[in-house]
């Protein structure tokens, strides 16, 4: 009997207690709602009884209030425990995070793991960053917002920092300077989703030509750089064009040839040559032969046409041993024919049936010879 | 902005998106390459991405007007939109050279 009412009066007391527990936590829903609402202009603060002070938002302050709740910038007002004890509504928008929510927190669980000790650091000496630090804030529904945060004032029992929404930032800045280079006239053309415009939609008439063309083109500079190579170079040199340009020419001519490609850069009336013959260094493969011709452009810029002479040269000696092949056939061919002719002659004359019978075996020898000839001959590449 | 001096241990990895051989594109690879090889001599990487090849690859840095550079290192990513002729301006855009006082 005794053990029954005592279980009763702990379930009484439990119940009082949970009564009690539920009466705070309306007290705090109310004490949220009503910071929510701004109709609040004091804390007590403090961790323990002893050490509560009254922090006063009240007053004077009030309208400091509405103007931090409404301005750009993120600021929140930490005490020494780095609880947060005030947010204003642009730092709960950064934070990703609910005002009530802010209030039951510690700033260190909206911060990068890495960043937390920066921050504590921030707090602890004024003077450490005076510029602020960049950290990092962690949302939590997911993602992060990247932040600057400055140190605005530090009394006895709380500090207030600023803190600025660094991607917002930076993307008007990348917006402004774009502004700026399209203005200068530097931009020539855009992004639209998947497809590039160019502002001269059209692009050069002369510079499609010039990529078009079966020989190599070069646009240099006063200084002999490299400021324009068609297809048809790139492809010569084995080089790709951002490699290409910006570089002095020369250092795609051998040592030897250089001389010819200085006075090749020099203007027409100084006596420069039409065109100079040299061979071109190429990466991972041979020398390449070729002709330069020279046709200066306005501001001191020259164009050169860049012709592969190798294939020119080859064809030169191909034809060379087809010449000397022929004429050596001819002779041969001419001496078998007198040979053979002079066989015929014996022939008309001789009466005798022995010799007969030997010029005869002589003219089918020479004519056997000559089949012989004609079956290589059909067999054989002229080019070889 | 902060003021940087590139140490000589310092990589920088550098992407230039063009448009094909357009004057500005190609006016920015030459002077790009020049200012580098100016001020980060031997310490530089330039990927050149031809977004008329590949206009694809534009999302991944959201590029919106051609030539942009961006400078993935070091930290922080940086975007500079233009042609390097500025090299001034260039070198602040860089961050290798302090910011002018706005007015």
């Amino acid at each position: 009997m005794a053990q029954a009412q005592r279980l009763e009066q702990e379930v009484m007391a439990l119940r009082e207690e949970v009564a009690a527990l539920r009466e705070r936590l309306h007290e705090a829903e109310e004490v949220r709602r009503a910071i929510e609402r701004g109709e609040v202009d004091a804390f007590v603060v403090g961790p323990r009884q002893e050490d509560k002070r009254v922090l006063l938002l009240a007053g004077a302050y009030s309208r400091y209030r509405q103007l931090i709740d409404e301005m750009e910038q993120g600021t929140v007002t930490v005490g020494t425990q780095g609880e947060i004890l005030f947010a204003n509504r642009r730092f709960a928008d950064i934070a990703g995070a609910a005002l009530g929510e802010l209030y039951r927190a510690r700033l260190a669980e909206y911060l990068h793991a890495d960043d937390r000790a920066a921050v504590a650091s921030l707090l602890r000496d004024q003077d450490a960053a005076e510029g602020g630090i960049e950290v990092r804030l962690v949302r939590p529904g997911g993602g992060q917002a990247r932040v600057r945060v400055t140190l605005a004032s530090t009394w006895e029992h709380y500090s207030t920092l600023v803190v600025t929404d660094l991607s917002q930032e930076e993307a008007a800045a990348e917006a402004r300077q774009t502004l700026e280079a399209i203005r200068r006239g530097e931009v020539d053309a855009f992004v639209m989703g998947e497809t590039v415009v160019t502002l001269n939609n059209a692009p050069d008439p002369y510079q499609v030509l010039a990529d078009r063309i079966q020989q190599g083109a070069v646009t240099l500079s006063a200084r002999g750089r490299i400021v324009y190579a068609n297809a048809r170079l790139l492809r010569m040199l084995g080089v790709p064009a951002e490699r290409l340009l910006g570089m002095p020419f020369e250092n795609y001519v051998s040592l030897a040839d250089r001389p010819a490609v200085a006075a090749l850069l020099e203007p027409p009336h100084n006596g420069r040559p039409p065109q100079a013959e040299v061979r071109l260094l190429r990466q991972g493969a041979e020398p390449l032969e070729v002709v330069l011709s020279a046709a200066t452009l306005a501001e001191g810029q020259s164009m050169w046409l860049v012709t592969d002479i190798t294939e020119a040269k080859r064809h030169r000696a191909a034809d060379e041993r087809t010449r000397k092949f022929l004429g050596m056939l001819a002779h041969e061919f001419r001496n078998m024919l007198n040979t053979m002719r002079t066989s015929v002659d014996l022939l008309e004359h001789e009466t005798g049936e022995a010799d007969r019978r030997n010029t005869l075996d002589t003219l089918k020898r020479h004519m056997q010879r000559m089949l012989h000839v004609v079956e290589d001959l059909r067999t054989i590449n002229p080019k070889d | 902005m902060t003021t940087r001096e590139a140490p000589d241990n310092e990589i920088w990895d550098l992407r230039l998106y063009t448009a094909g051989q357009t004057a500005k594109s190609l006016a920015a690879i030459r002077n790009l390459k020049r200012i580098c090889d100016k001020h980060l001599a031997g310490r530089y990487h330039i990927e050149v991405i031809d977004l008329v090849a590949n206009p694809r690859l534009a999302r991944d840095d959201q590029i919106v007007a051609i030539p942009t550079l961006v400078r993935k290192l070091p930290d922080p990513l940086r975007k500079i939109v233009g042609d390097f002729s500025d090299e001034e301006r260039s070198l602040v855009g860089l961050q290798l050279r302090p910011h002018k006082q706005q007015d």
